[in-house]
C-alpha cells in the first residue's frame, strides 16, 4: 500500500505535465483556472495510481489481497478519485466533447474517447461500490457489484494506459 | 480316528450354526432398519429382558433391571448404535470431528478443573492421560452419558478400585433419548450412577419400577447373584429393582413409550445453557424451537447414530456429503454441486437470508453463528453454566448444580475451519509434576491428602461458626477483610449481608441479628444482681465452650474464656461452664499463666485461647486461614497464592528425595516455585484454554450482529474486536492471561481501530461519493443528450 502510494506520487510529479495536458510550444489555450484544474488534476492523477496498485496489486502479486490497510487505503483514495474526476468531468467536459468543433484542440481524438469511456466506467465504479455500502443489494446483488467494480475498473485501466499513450495533437 | 472325524464334524456344524445365527441376528437387525416407508411410529408392547436376556418377570421379587442390550437389541443393531457419536468417544479411532464442549474434570477443593476428550481436541486431555481410568471416568462424568463407551467395554486399565461386578455395566440407555412418556427420569439416572447402580440405571430412569440399595454400599465380595444382604437392611442393602405391575399386561409385557426422533427435554437434560443470572423468564428459546422446529429436526442420524452436528465443514470431515444439507449454510441457502431437493436450500420452510448490505467477504471469514448465535458481545464475557459441567437440571433434596468450572461465553475467535465463530472456554487448572516440557496431572485425592487442611480454609471457619449454635435470632458470623461471613448447609461460607453495623477490618468471629453485630461473649460480666442479664452471657459463654469442645476440634485443646481477670471452662463432670479467677486456675492446672496474665487485662475484649499439653495458647486462626477466607469468601475464587505455594512445598515434600517439581495450572499461567520459595507465573502450552464453537440459542435475523447498523462490530471499542478474554481459575491472583477478541482471530488491532473510525466518516462519504457520482452522471447526460442531438439533427437533414 505505502508503495503505491509512493509510486503514484513519483509518477505524478515526474509525468505530470504531460497526463495533465499541453505540452507543444504553441499549446492550445487550457480552461479558464488552469491552475486548479492541474490541481485537480494532478490529485486524480495520484489516487487513480493508488487505486490501480491497491486494486491490481492483489490480483497480480499473489499473497496480496485487497484487505486490511490496503482496502482502506483503495477507499479513501477511491473517494478522493471519484471527486476529482467528477470535478475534472465538469472541468474538461467541453474540451474532451466530441460534438461540434474542437473547441480547444487541447486532447487528441483516443484521448477524447479515452475520457467518455474512463467516465463510463468512473460512473460504474461508484455506483457499483455505493450500492455494495447501502441496503440494497442482498449477496448475489453483491458479488454482481463486485464484479461491475471489478470489471469496470479494468477497462478504465485500458483506458487512462491507452489516454496516457495517445499523442497529443500538436 | 473316528473320534477325531467326529469332533472335527461336530467343531464344523457348530460353528456354522454360530455363525448361520449371527447372519439370522444381523438380518433380523437389518430387518428393522430398512424404513418402509410408514411415518408411523411402532407401538413398542414389548417383554423386558435382563442382561442374561432372560425374560423379566415383573412380579418376581428378585427380578433383574432391564437391559436395553438384551431388550432393544433384539430388534435393534445394538453393535452398530454404540458406536455412534454419543458413545464411540473412547475408542481409539474415535472420529474427531471439530472441537465440542469436553467433560471437565472437577475438584473444588483441590482447585482442579481439567479439559477431557477422547477425540484429541486442542488444548483438552484424554482420561487415560490425566490420570482418569474408564472406572472414574464413568464415575465422575456417567450422570450425563447415555451410556455405553467406557460404561460397557471391557475394562484395561487394572484400576484397583474399580468395582464392575457390583455395579454392573452402564449399557447405552436408549430410551434416555427416545423415550416419549413423562415417566423418563433423568435425575433418577443420576441417582443411581451416583449409587454405582450402573446396571439398574436404565430400569430406574424409564419408570419401570423403584431401585433401591446401593452397590456403593457393599462391600466388594458382593455378587449381584447373592441378592439381598440378610445382615444388614439399614445401611448396606444390595441394589434391588421393584417393578410396577400395573405396566406389564397379562403376558408380562410392558408398553414402552417410543419417539423415534428424541423429544427435545431428552437432549436438554445434557445439552442445556444458561447465561449465569439470567432468569427463566428472559430466556428466548432458540428461533427454531420457536418455528416449531425440534433438536432431531436439524441433528439427525441413520441406525448408526452418527448425529450430524452441521457445523459447515462436516460432510468433509465426515466424509458424507448427506449431512451438508442439514447445517446452517445447507438448509438456508443450499448445497453446491449437490442435485436433489434437499440440497436445494429452504428446507423445512427455512428462509433464504438476503444479507442486504453485508458486503461477501463477511461470509467467508465468518461463521453463521458469529452473527446469529449467543449471547450479544460485552466488554467482558459472560459466566455460562452447561448442564453437563454445571449439573443443571437433576432434581432432588440435594442442590447438584455448581458454581465451577468456570465457562464464559462469547469468544469471538477465528476456529478450525479459519472462520471467525463464537466460543466457549474455559482455563484449565491442575496439580501437575513437570518432568521437562512434560507435565503429568496430579490426582485430587494426591492434592488434598498431601494438603491436609491448607486448602480448606473456608470449611475450617464454617466448621466453627456451625459448631457455634445461634441463639435469639443472633448468627454466628466471622467478620473478616469487611465482610461478614457465614456458615452455609454445604459446610462452606456464604456473604450474611452487606448492610451490618459495626464492621471492621481485621477477623473476629461475631453475633450478627437486626443488622447488628455484637461478639459472641462480652467483654464484662454483668453485675450479678442483674441475673437475667448474667444468665443470658453465661448461656452464651456455656454455648461458645460447648462448641469449641467439638471433637473436630479436640486436637486443639481445651477451650476457656478469658474475660476481666477469670476465665471460663467446661466443668467436664457436670457438663456446664464455671467461672474460676486467674489465680485459682493456676493452682489447680499448675501452668504457666504468665503469657495469658501479661496478655489479658481487666476489661479487655474477652478471648479464646485453648489448654493443651500445659501451655495456654490463644485460639485464632493461623494467619493464612484469616488472609485466604478473606480474600476468597464470597467470591469465585477458592485459594490464594499463598495458598498454593504451602501445597507446592507439601507435594515436593511428601516425594521421596523431594527432587521432583511441581506447578499449578491456572489462569492461563503455569505456576511454581522459584528458588526462594516464591510463587512464580509463566507460560506454558497445557495453561492454554479449551475453546469450543457455540451454535445455540440462535437469535432471530434482526437480532443479529449488524443487522441494525455495521458499528456493532465496526468501531474503535467494539466488543467483538477489543473485548477483553481474562483468564479464570480457583486461585486469586494478578497473573493472569488476558487478551483480546482480535489477537484470537488473528487481527491487526490498529487496522480494526482505524477502520472502526472510517465509520464516523462513513455517511458522509456515502454522500460525497454520491455526489461525485450525480456529477459524472449529470456530465455524462448533458454530452450524451447533445451527441444525439447531432445525431438527431445529421439523420434529420440531408445537407452534407
Amino acid at each position: 500500500m505505502i508503495v503505491s502510494v509512493v509510486v503514484a506520487i513519483v509518477v505524478a510529479v515526474m509525468f505530470g505535465k504531460q497526463l495533465a495536458g499541453p505540452v507543444a510550444k504553441n499549446a492550445p489555450r487550457p480552461g479558464r483556472y488552469p491552475l486548479l484544474e492541474g490541481l485537480i488534476a494532478f490529485a486524480m492523477w495520484v489516487s487513480l495510481l493508488v487505486l490501480a496498485g491497491t486494486g491490481f496489486l492483489g490480483a497480480i502479486v499473489p499473497g496480496h489481497p485487497l484487505q486490511g490497510f490496503t482496502t482502506l487505503a483503495h477507499v479513501g483514495f477511491g473517494a478522493m478519485f471519484g471527486v476529482c474526476f467528477a470535478l475534472l468531468a465538469v472541468f474538461r467536459a467541453e474540451a474532451y466533447s466530441l460534438a461540434g468543433q474542437d473547441t480547444h484542440g487541447r486532447f487528441s481524438t483516443v484521448q477524447k474517447y479515452c475520457f467518455w469511456i474512463i467516465a463510463l466506467c468512473g460512473l460504474a465504479l461508484i455506483f457499483s461500490i455505493l450500492s455494495a455500502m447501502l441496503r440494497l443489494l442482498g449477496t448475489d446483488g453483491q458479488h454482481v457489484a463486485t464484479l461491475v467494480h471489478r470489471y469496470s475498473a479494468l477497462v478504465a485501466m485500458l483506458a487512462v494506459i491507452i489516454y496516457a499513450g495517445a499523442r497529443k495533437r500538436s | 480316528m473316528k473320534k477325531i472325524t467326529f469332533i472335527s464334524v461336530s467343531l464344523f456344524v457348530a460353528a456354522g450354526m454360530a455363525v448361520a445365527g449371527s447372519d439370522d441376528e444381523e438380518q433380523a437387525a437389518k430387518k428393522f432398519h430398512e424404513w418402509s416407508g410408514s411415518r408411523t411410529i411402532p407401538v413398542h408392547r414389548i417383554r423386558l429382558f435382563d442382561e442374561n436376556s432372560e425374560r423379566i418377570a415383573p412380579e418376581y421379587k428378585q427380578s433383574m433391571p432391564y437391559s436395553s442390550r438384551a431388550t432393544c437389541g433384539a430388534c435393534h443393531d445394538y453393535n452398530a448404535i454404540s458406536r455412534g457419536w454419543h458413545f464411540n468417544y473412547a475408542q481409539k479411532d474415535a472420529p474427531r470431528g471439530r472441537a465440542g464442549q469436553p467433560w471437565i474434570w472437577y475438584d473444588e477443593l483441590a482447585g482442579i478443573q481439567l479439559p477431557i476428550a477422547g477425540r484429541g481436541w486442542t488444548n483438552t486431555w484424554k482420561a487415560a492421560d490425566a490420570g482418569l481410568t474408564p472406572w472414574k471416568f464413568i464415575k465422575a462424568f456417567g450422570r450425563n452419558l447415555p451410556g455405553g463407551g467406557p460404561g460397557e467395554a471391557e475394562d484395561l486399565s487394572g484400576d484397583i478400585d474399580a468395582r464392575w461386578d457390583l455395579s454392573g455395566r452402564l449399557e447405552v440407555d436408549c430410551l434416555a433419548c427416545h423415550s416419549a412418556s413423562s415417566m423418563q427420569d433423568h435425575s433418577e439416572w443420576v441417582k443411581q450412577v451416583a449409587r454405582e447402580n450402573f446396571r439398574w440405571a436404565g430400569t430406574a430412569a424409564a419408570g419401570f419400577g423403584e431401585v433401591g440399595g446401593m452397590a456403593s454400599r457393599m462391600p466388594s465380595s458382593w455378587s449381584v447373584l447373592q441378592g439381598q444382604n440378610p445382615d444388614d437392611n439399614q445401611y448396606a442393602i444390595a441394589p434391588n429393582v421393584k417393578y410396577d405391575t400395573r405396566q406389564f399386561d397379562r403376558k408380562g409385557r410392558a408398553l414402552v413409550d417410543i419417539a423415534i426422533k428424541p423429544k427435545d427435554q431428552n437432549c436438554l437434560f445434557c445439552h442445556s445453557n444458561a447465561d449465569e443470572g439470567k432468569k427463566k423468564k428472559d430466556f428466548d428459546v432458540d428461533i427454531h424451537t420457536r418455528a416449531g422446529m425440534n433438536c432431531a429436526d436439524c441433528h439427525r442420524n441413520g441406525i448408526n447414530h452418527m448425529i450430524s452436528r452441521n457445523y459447515e465443514n462436516e460432510a468433509e470431515h465426515r466424509k458424507d456429503v448427506s449431512v451438508a444439507g442439514t447445517s446452517c449454510r445447507g438448509c438456508h441457502l443450499g448445497v453446491k454441486g449437490v442435485e436433489g431437493t434437499a440440497a436445494m436450500g429452504g428446507r423445512l420452510g427455512s428462509p433464504s437470508p438476503k444479507h442486504k448490505g453485508i458486503p461477501p467477504v463477511h461470509f467467508d471469514k465468518l461463521s453463521c453463528t458469529a452473527c446469529h448465535s449467543g449471547p450479544w458481545p460485552t466488554d467482558n464475557l459472560v459466566r455460562v453454566r452447561t448442564a453437563r459441567a454445571n449439573r443443571l437440571g437433576i432434581t432432588g433434596v440435594a442442590n447438584w448444580v455448581t458454581d465451577l468450572p468456570y465457562i464464559v461465553e462469547p469468544v469471538f475467535m477465528k476456529g478450525e475451519d479459519g472462520k471467525i465463530a463464537p466460543h466457549r472456554m474455559v482455563w484449565p487448572a491442575f496439580w501437575a509434576r513437570q518432568d521437562g516440557d512434560v507435565l503429568k496431572p496430579v490426582a485430587p485425592e494426591v492434592v488434598t491428602n498431601t494438603a491436609g487442611d491448607i486448602l480448606s480454609c473456608g470449611k475450617k471457619v464454617a466448621q466453627i461458626l456451625n459448631a457455634l449454635t445461634p441463639t435469639n435470632d443472633l448468627v454466628p458470623v466471622f467478620v473478616v477483610s469487611g465482610k461478614v461471613l457465614c456458615a452455609n448447609a454445604d459446610n462452606g461460607l456464604d456473604v450474611y449481608s452487606s448492610k451490618v453495623k459495626g464492621v471492621t477490618e481485621g477477623s473476629s468471629w461475631a453475633l450478627a441479628g437486626k443488622g447488628v453485630l455484637s461478639p459472641v461473649v462480652p467483654s464484662v460480666l454483668p453485675p450479678a444482681e442483674q441475673q437475667d442479664a448474667m444468665q443470658e452471657v453465661s448461656g452464651r459463654i456455656k454455648g461458645v465452650l460447648k462448641a469449641f469442645s467439638d471433637p473436630a476440634f479436640r486436637s486443639s485443646g481445651k477451650p476457656l474464656i478469658t474475660i476481666g481477670e477469670g476465665l471460663f471452662r467446661m466443668n467436664d463432670a457436670s457438663g456446664d461452664s464455671e467461672y474460676l479467677s486467674f489465680g485459682d486456675f493456676n493452682n489447680e492446672a499448675k501452668i504457666d499463666m504468665s503469657k495469658l496474665v501479661k496478655t489479658v487485662k481487666p476489661g479487655q475484649v474477652p478471648g479464646l485461647w485453648w489448654l493443651k499439653d500445659g501451655k495456654v495458647e490463644p485460639a485464632a486462626l493461623p494467619e493464612y486461614v484469616v488472609k485466604s477466607v478473606g480474600e476468597t469468601a464470597g467470591t469465585s475464587f477458592t485459594f490464594t497464592e499463598e495458598q498454593v505455594a504451602m501445597v507446592l512445598k507439601a507435594l515436593v515434600e511428601q516425594e521421596k528425595g523431594g527432587k521432583a517439581r511441581f506447578v499449578y495450572i491456572c489462569s492461563g499461567k503455569m505456576f511454581s516455585l522459584d528458588g526462594s520459595g516464591r510463587l512464580v507465573a509463566s507460560d506454558h502450552a497445557a495453561a492454554q484454554p479449551a475453546a469450543w464453537p457455540l451454535a445455540h440459542e440462535v437469535r432471530p435475523a434482526a437480532q443479529a450482529l449488524g443487522a441494525k447498523k455495521c458499528t456493532d462490530c465496526h468501531s474503535a471499542s467494539s466488543p467483538f474486536f477489543f473485548g477483553k478474554v481474562a483468564a479464570s481459575g480457583p486461585m486469586k491472583t494478578a497473573s493472569v492471561q488476558v487478551k483480546q477478541m482480535y489477537e484470537l482471530q488473528g487481527q491487526d488491532a490498529t487496522f480494526q481501530r482505524l477502520f472502526g473510525w472510517s465509520f464516523l466518516v462513513r455517511s458522509m462519504f456515502k454522500t460525497v461519493m454520491f455526489g461525485a457520482g450525480c456529477l459524472i452522471a449529470l456530465v455524462l447526460l448533458l454530452y450524451g443528450i447533445l451527441a444525439l442531438n447531432r445525431v438527431t439533427k445529421f439523420l434529420g437533414s440531408n445537407e452534407s
